[in-house]
């Protein structure tokens, strides 16, 4: 970030009148950060990546924000020429996608244009953007912040929300408030160990009846309320959400009232941390066009309860994406720390020398264990169902259909200075029919296992190399699925400006020998300053990249991909 | 805070529709117990039948000419010709307090206003459309066609071959007041478009106050307050609703395909005159909104 003169600046000189600023000479700032992905596309039939008729694609973005005093306004310019591939196809041509204007005057904000937000965890309403999904579901309207008397925090959010390089059908508006109790009063602040957050709020869509066959709700309504505590190491939160009868190509046109509940409670000392999730979800998709599917307008964010994995086999081939028609899901987590402890030296018989003992507890070693489960609710379908309720709900009773399983355990070791591995055990059951909408597939069982070791060569030169072996359970009903798979990846770290990196995945168990094949991928990259480069080449298999239970799927595909981002 | 809790409350209040009962009731749909379903003979009539949409007032001094035209031309093609009198707008079609006991019937419907608003929002009465065809004036997309061409507009569609034949069974009870009405379509060409059939039950020859400006009507009328004015072949009720029901998906049908389709209504006016009934038929492109068929029957 650094100053630059207003002079070169003349779009956003007309901002500078409405700061509260007195001073002449601040300018202001502005600051930003661009980045592009370019990726050239090779025919390659074997792994099934799609012939791309443009050869190269790109995706690019530069955001934009001029600050000063209590004055802020930007834009973002995106790209997509067009969009690459597993992108959606509604990113087409280039465009000021996001513009906003705020300022702050005695305990109010206010915010014209774009704008992200969220109220309590997001499952009444959350507008955010996910640029690796392509997710952007960014209000474009008013919003205000208000804070009437300390502790108590009000939002009015108003507009319509973004769709590609439109807007979509339906209005939002909503309103939410948040008590902090603790800090009503000096006393309570001073006296009160626990802290405790009340909120609640109601957001409601409207979108004309364009529906001959039924009489659709324009307006649909939803509320929550929540309640958050803390006390020292313990934390419990929880919020439960109700919306009124919300008819959608995604619940099948049915009037059922949609329910979420959301329970989190943790807690966590020096070397230990302890975390349990229980979730309800029934027919809570919310989206500001009853017509869209994807993830496309949605109004709310369903919170994912599974652990959100890093390493290649169990990142991208299994994840879970949440179920927003319903879904019952647990995820229970426990980290702990074994603290080092040293060991005397021994001194060697007959001599005044001492040697170091063996000692594996020189270093601290740190235990992760986790499980999560995601199970249909309880139902029963409404006979001779005429008002279209569709079904009924034990309330939080799951069914015996697993959706989706994972147990997994982390553990990792630093034997010496310089050398440190971790290795992981994962256990999934993953649903292929209803987590990808497949008919005719089946439920898989996987096992993987991940050892990851690196090694410090000196102070600028590292190596680290991953080995991954997914084996699916053929037996029990299973579903084989693309059978086994193998991975490794060697990456070779020069501080503080070049990296490489080769992985290759091999899916060795394919029950169709003409799909046993190696996909190898190379990368080099360059970091200088604020500015990051990478070259790729090589094939990239299909599989399914998702972030915080939202998904989508990712095509095959071979050739180069080039990447830059720069801040300033 | 209460400012806040009150603004809450009413976000809550205007920002829900709770649906009791999803399904919109379908206007006029036959219950089998009180409409049996009759057996149609095979259809022998193979003529394109016009419809001619009249759209007037009983104080539209300007309106008994176009009745008049519409009249003559009835007499002279006879059961090719389909009229119905279409009574619209407040300025010329409802009831005239203060000029009491004169001008108090109300003529108007639900459906016809529809069918002006959508059909021909823009034109002056009288107004007239003839199988709601476009191109007959150099205004695309108007409907109503300029009335001194009404009879050659008219005549200009009598030789075409229809694209789908119509006929229809309808009764009355007395005992109930019910009109059934039942239509069979027959398919005669390709169809790539949807169609849709409506029902229309008219009371013909009505005897009410209609003002005349003295010009072009019936000879036999004089300018001024008519008292017993012959309302001919009025428009009383839309039995389906004013865009009836989709009974051809484009494109999945074959020539040759019969499609039987009814509609009821009771009456509850004891006003109307019940043997002065007639059931009006009709079968319209979606797209185009060309009426393809028509089809007139008394009761």
């Amino acid at each position: 970030m650094k100053k630059i003169t207003l002079l070169s600046l003349s779009i956003l000189v007309g901002f500078s009148g409405f700061s509260q600023e007195k001073n002449s000479t601040d300018i202001g700032q502005i600051h930003g950060n661009v980045q592009t992905d370019v990726q050239y596309y090779n025919e390659d039939s074997l792994i099934g990546a799609p012939v791309v008729p443009e050869k190269m694609l790109m995706n690019g973005f530069a955001n934009i924000n001029y600050t000063r005093g209590n004055f802020a306004a930007g834009i973002r310019y995106e790209s997509y020429l067009n969009a690459l591939q597993g992108f959606p196809a509604g990113y087409r041509g280039t465009g000021i996608a996001y513009k906003y204007a705020t300022y702050n005057i005695d305990n109010l904000e206010v915010t014209a244009g774009n704008y992200y937000e969220q109220f309590g965890s997001g499952m009444i309403f959350r507008a955010y953007e996910e640029r690796q999904l392509g997710y952007d579901n960014a209000m474009d309207g008013f919003r205000l912040k208000y804070k009437p008397y300390r502790g108590v925090y009000l939002k009015g959010v108003y507009g319509k929300q973004r769709l590609f390089f439109g807007k979509g059908a339906g209005i939002v508006r909503g309103i939410d408030g948040e008590l902090v109790i603790n800090e009503l009063s000096d006393s309570l602040e001073l006296n009160m160990k626990t802290r405790i957050v009340l909120g609640g709020s109601f957001v409601s869509k409207y979108q004309e009846d364009d529906n001959q066959a039924f009489i659709l709700p324009e307006n649909v309504g939803a509320f929550a309320g929540r309640i958050n505590l803390y006390r020292g190491g313990f934390s419990l939160a929880t919020e439960y959400v109700e919306k009124i009868n919300d008819p959608s190509a995604d619940n099948g046109f049915i009037y059922k009232k949609g329910q979420a509940l959301l329970l989190n409670t943790a807690y966590s000392q020096k070397g230990f941390g302890a975390s349990f999730t229980a979730k309800k979800v029934d027919n809570m998709s919310f989206r500001s066009d009853r017509n869209e599917g994807q993830t496309n307008l949605f109004i709310n964010y369903l919170p994912s309860t599974s652990k959100q994995h890093t390493y290649n086999l169990p990142a991208t081939l299994y994840p879970y994406a949440v179920q927003p028609n319903g879904e019952i899901a647990f995820e229970g987590d426990v980290s702990y720390k074994i603290r080092r402890k040293r060991k005397k030296k021994i001194k060697i018989e007959g001599t005044d020398e001492y040697r170091k003992p063996f000692n594996l507890r020189k270093y601290s070693t740190e235990i992760s264990v986790n499980w999560s489960a995601a199970f249909a609710p309880d139902t029963s379908i409404i006979a001779n169902d005429s008002l279209r309720q569709g079904y009924t709900t034990n309330f939080f009773m799951p069914s015996r259909r697993i959706y989706f399983s994972d147990f997994n355990i982390e553990i990792k070791k630093k034997l010496t200075k310089d050398l440190k591995f971790v290795y992981s055990f994962f256990n999934m059951r993953y649903d292929k029919d209803i987590i990808e909408g497949k008919t005719g597939t089946g439920v898989v069982n996987a096992r993987i296992h991940v050892l990851d070791v690196t090694y410090n060569i000196d102070d600028e030169n590292t190596i680290r190399i991953e080995a991954q072996h997914l084996g699916v359970n053929k037996k029990d009903n299973f579903f084989e699925d693309e059978g086994n798979w193998v991975t490794g990846l060697a990456e070779y770290t020069i501080s503080p400006n070049w990296f490489f990196a080769v992985l290759d995945q091999f899916n060795y168990g394919n029950s169709d020998s003409k799909k046993r094949i190696h996909y190898l991928f190379g990368s080099v990259g360059y970091i200088h300053n604020a500015s990051r480069f990478s070259l790729s080449y090589g094939r990239q298999r299909a599989g399914i990249f998702c972030v915080g239970g939202v998904c989508r799927v990712v095509p095959a595909s071979n050739g180069f991909t080039f990447t830059m981002t720069s801040t300033f | 805070m209460k400012k806040f809790i009150y603004l809450s409350l009413i976000f809550l209040i205007a920002g829900c529709d709770k649906i009791e009962n999803p399904i919109p009731v379908e206007e006029g749909k036959v219950d089998p117990g009180l409409c049996p379903e009759p057996v149609f003979t095979p259809n022998t009539y193979t003529k394109r039948n016009v419809l001619v949409e009249d759209f007037t007032g009983h104080y539209c001094n300007n309106c008994p000419s176009a009745a008049y035209s519409i009249d003559t031309l009835k007499a002279n093609i006879g059961k090719q010709l389909v009229p119905v009198g279409v009574h619209v707008t407040s300025q010329f079609a409802a009831p005239q307090p203060s000029k009491a006991p004169k001008y108090q019937t109300d003529f108007r419907t639900a459906g016809g206003t529809e069918i002006k608003n959508n059909l021909a929002p823009t034109a002056g009465l009288p107004a007239v459309m003839v199988s709601r065809k476009d191109g007959f004036t150099s205004t695309p997309g108007r409907l109503n066609v300029y009335l001194s061409s009404l009879p050659t507009n008219v005549r200009s569609l009598l030789g075409d071959s229809p694209k789908v034949k119509l006929q229809t069974i309808s009764t009355f009870d007395a005992a109930t007041n019910r009109v059934c009405a039942f239509a069979e379509v027959e398919i005669m060409d390709n169809l790539t478009d949807d169609h849709s059939l409506v029902f229309m039950l008219l009371e013909d020859s009505v005897l009410d106050w209609q003002v005349y400006n003295g010009i072009g009507g019936k000879p036999s009328y004089t300018a001024g307050d008519i008292q017993n004015y012959v309302h001919k072949h009025v428009l009383r009720k839309i039995m389906n609703g004013w865009q009836g029901k989709k009974v051809i998906t484009g494109g999945s049908v074959a020539i040759g395909d019969k499609i039987v389709e009814g509609a009821t209504f009771v009456i509850s006016d004891g006003s109307w005159r019940t043997d002065h009934l007639e059931v009006v038929a009709f079968v319209y492109n979606n797209r185009t909104k060309e009426v393809m068929q028509a089809y007139s029957e008394k009761l």
